[in-house]
């Protein structure tokens, strides 16, 4: 058996310096423990406290609360369309609706011409817009390169359509022969000048020939730069069935009546070969076979 | 970093040092004190309360002066009851290729350390003092090719009730003791070199109320022992021979006392007090001398007794290191010398302790505890690792290199 082997737990204190000694040993524990303990309370109190402050902040129910978004439009845009896109930002409160801003947001989407924004008491917000027609249709790629399809409005306006059904895409014709612009703001193109002109040229052919339009493949505007005026200036309209026709950027309505002739001539005298009816000389049509 | 304190309660009196471990061998003494004994008689405790409230009040003085708190304490241990005997292990080897094992030292040393005690006695220390194989003594036997192993021990033991009694000092004051160290071992630690130690060295601490030796051969301690006679027992004989109060004979001990006379203390008278006041007297120096010798010569002859044939010139070749307060008695060595017919000379403590206060043979003890509790004992001798590089302070230093 060792020494080691004996007991060296704790004695009774037999001097003044060891009660002393005690004494300085509870005082320091005591004191850590104080502090552990207002540590403890503090951190405590700071929860309550901020849980408190939390109570005080919640959010008022609103008075007019915004219980109805109805959207209405003249185009294929849908109700979903502006719930996914625009609708998670509305505040609940009806009167918080800021609609000039919503406005302005609805009407920087290229594919809408203009928006009206009211709010009709008790819950309503009322969203009514006016959907731009496609009138032709673009295809180009993006800055990865990767390949987009564009649409372009009669007033040149080029957007990213959206909800556009299948039969309608399918019906308008492609334009070649443009160059786009980057927008000067935003990341959008800037209005295509020929547009004017093509979509008068596209409307009265709807009109007045329409089962010639859907023979319509493209619209060729590379000799046509916006102005009518131009000596030499032509726009020219690749069929399926006819080859070419070319057109001369004014009096359409002439043009197209000239043309209507030649169509119901050849028709009659069984002339299926034609490669080519120039249309852009006044009074007069060049017709050219194959 | 860790602080380690040593506390060396003896016969006149206690003291403790406190000391900041840096890295893995470094120390520096941040913290003494020291204090007149009371309550002890031949290095044990005859009064429980006196040694506690001494040893208290030096130990607060201790962390007041260190300006930290102390958790544990090395203790040296001395008295009359502490004893030895030797126990030898021996094994056979037990791998087939008859290497030595570590697994075989720690056999043969459990098989050494096997002894029973009487009823009443405690285990303090076993020594280890070696290794043979097959009767080749060795210092580190593994790897080497033996059929026999061999170890040897040297172990002290002492009275449970008296360790209990120092112990319960200690703990008390609501300190735990790390190690309980024999005195005269500390002391060893301290006043003799390893080249001293590995050629063979007694050690003899003469302090108060006891004297403590401790016996090395080949770099290992062999003996150790405690005879009940110190510095004390001077100043009584004085007392007594001259017909002197305590106070008296212990101030002519100091001021007049030496181990050997000589010629001219036949002639040579001193004054008691030495201001010719009422009561002083003069003394025959050669008075003083001789009851000093007889009892010195008492203590070594005495230790000659119980070494035998292990004091001689071969056996110790660097002779005899006196320490402990007794040894500043001038002439000890002389004394010595004469009786045990080898070489001697009185402690010096190492260069790096520098403070003035602690330079005295008498903290020799204390200091030795301190160098304890700075390197582990471990007497399971192990395969030699590769010498690193680490560059010890100053004080690592000169421990390694006394």
């Amino acid at each position: 058996m060792s020494w080691r082997d004996l007991n060296q737990g704790p004695r009774t204190l037999r001097s003044p310096q060891a009660r002393q000694r005690k004494l300085r040993s509870l005082l320091r524990l005591g004191l850590f423990s104080a502090t552990c303990a207002l540590l403890l309370g503090g951190g405590v109190y700071s929860f309550l406290y901020a849980g408190q402050m939390l109570r005080k902040v919640e959010i008022p129910k609103p008075a007019t609360p915004l219980v109805e978004v109805r959207f209405e439009t003249n185009g294929f845009l849908k109700q979903e369309w502006f719930d996914q896109v625009m609708g998670r930002s509305l505040p609940d409160d009806l009167l918080m609706v800021d609609i000039y801003e919503l406005k302005q947001r609805l009407e920087a989407h290229g594919q809408i011409a203009k928006a009206t924004v009211r709010r009709e008491l008790p819950g309503t917000l009322q969203i009514s817009v006016e959907e731009r027609q496609p009138v032709t249709r673009l295809r180009t790629r993006d800055a990865q390169g990767r390949e987009i399809h564009l649409f372009v409005a009669r007033d040149g306006i080029v957007f990213q359509g959206e909800q556009f059904p299948p039969e309608v895409v399918s019906q308008i014709p492609f334009l070649a022969g443009v160059r786009l612009r980057k927008a000067d703001r935003g990341d959008g193109f800037a209005p295509i000048p020929q547009m004017p002109a093509v979509a008068r040229l596209v409307e009265l052919t709807r009109t007045h020939m329409g089962g010639h339009f859907r023979s319509w493949l493209f619209i060729d505007c590379s000799r046509f730069d916006g102005d009518p005026d131009q000596p030499g200036a032509h726009i020219k309209v690749r069929t399926s069935h006819f080859g070419d026709l070319i057109f001369a950027p004014n009096g359409f309505e002439r043009q197209l009546e000239r043309l209507a002739r030649i169509l119901n001539v050849s028709y009659r005298k069984g002339f299926h070969q034609i490669a080519t009816i120039d249309l852009a000389f006044e009074r007069q049509a060049v017709v050219s076979l194959r | 970093m860790p602080i380690i304190a040593a506390v060396e309660i003896g016969t006149h009196k206690t003291c403790a040092l406190v000391g900041e471990v840096h890295g893995a061998r470094s120390l520096n003494i941040i913290g003494m004190a020291q204090g007149t004994s009371t309550g002890l008689r031949k290095g044990e405790i005859a009064s429980l309360r006196g040694v506690t409230d001494c040893t208290h009040a030096v130990l607060h003085g201790a962390e007041k002066n260190a300006g930290t708190r102390i958790d544990e304490v090395y203790l040296a241990s001395t008295g009359k009851h502490l004893d030895g005997m030797a126990t030898r292990g021996s094994i056979t080897v037990s791998s087939p290729n008859r290497l030595v094992s570590q697994h075989d030292c720690q056999r043969a040393a459990e098989l050494a350390k096997g002894r029973v005690l009487p009823p009443g006695r405690l285990f303090i220390h076993h020594i280890h003092c070696g290794y043979r194989i097959d009767g080749r003594e060795v210092s580190n036997p593994i790897d080497m090719r033996a059929d026999q192993l061999e170890v040897l021990y040297w172990h002290v033991h002492g009275d449970d009730r008296k360790i209990g009694d120092q112990l319960n000092v200690i703990n008390s004051y609501g300190l735990h003791v790390s190690d309980m160290i024999l005195s005269s071992i500390a002391s060893g630690y301290m006043v003799a070199t390893d080249a001293e130690r590995a050629s063979g060295v007694l050690v003899v601490d003469i302090g108060g109320g006891t004297t403590d030796y401790a016996l090395y051969q080949g770099g290992s301690i062999v003996r150790t022992g405690v005879i009940p006679i110190g510095g004390d027992h001077l100043t009584n004989d004085l007392s007594l021979g001259l017909r002197l109060s305590a106070k008296n004979a212990e101030s002519i001990k100091l001021r007049f006392g030496k181990a050997t006379s000589d010629a001219q203390d036949r002639t040579d008278n001193v004054l008691l007090i030495g201001d010719l006041t009422i009561g002083d007297r003069p003394i025959p120096r050669l008075s003083i001398t001789r009851i000093l010798q007889c009892r010195i010569e008492e203590i070594f002859k005495i230790l000659k007794n119980k070494l035998g044939s292990a004091i001689s010139e071969q056996n110790i070749p660097a002779g005899v290191i006196i320490t402990g307060g007794t040894s500043r008695l001038p002439h000890i060595a002389e004394a010595a010398s004469q009786v045990l017919g080898v070489q001697a000379r009185v402690a010096q403590n190492p260069g790096w302790v520098t403070s003035p206060e602690l330079r005295g043979p008498e903290f020799s003890t204390v200091l030795g505890l301190l160098h304890y509790g700075l390197t582990a004992q471990d007497n399971i001798p192990k395969k030699q690792p590769k010498k690193s590089g680490h560059i010890f302070s100053r004080m690592a230093e000169i421990f390694s290199s006394n």
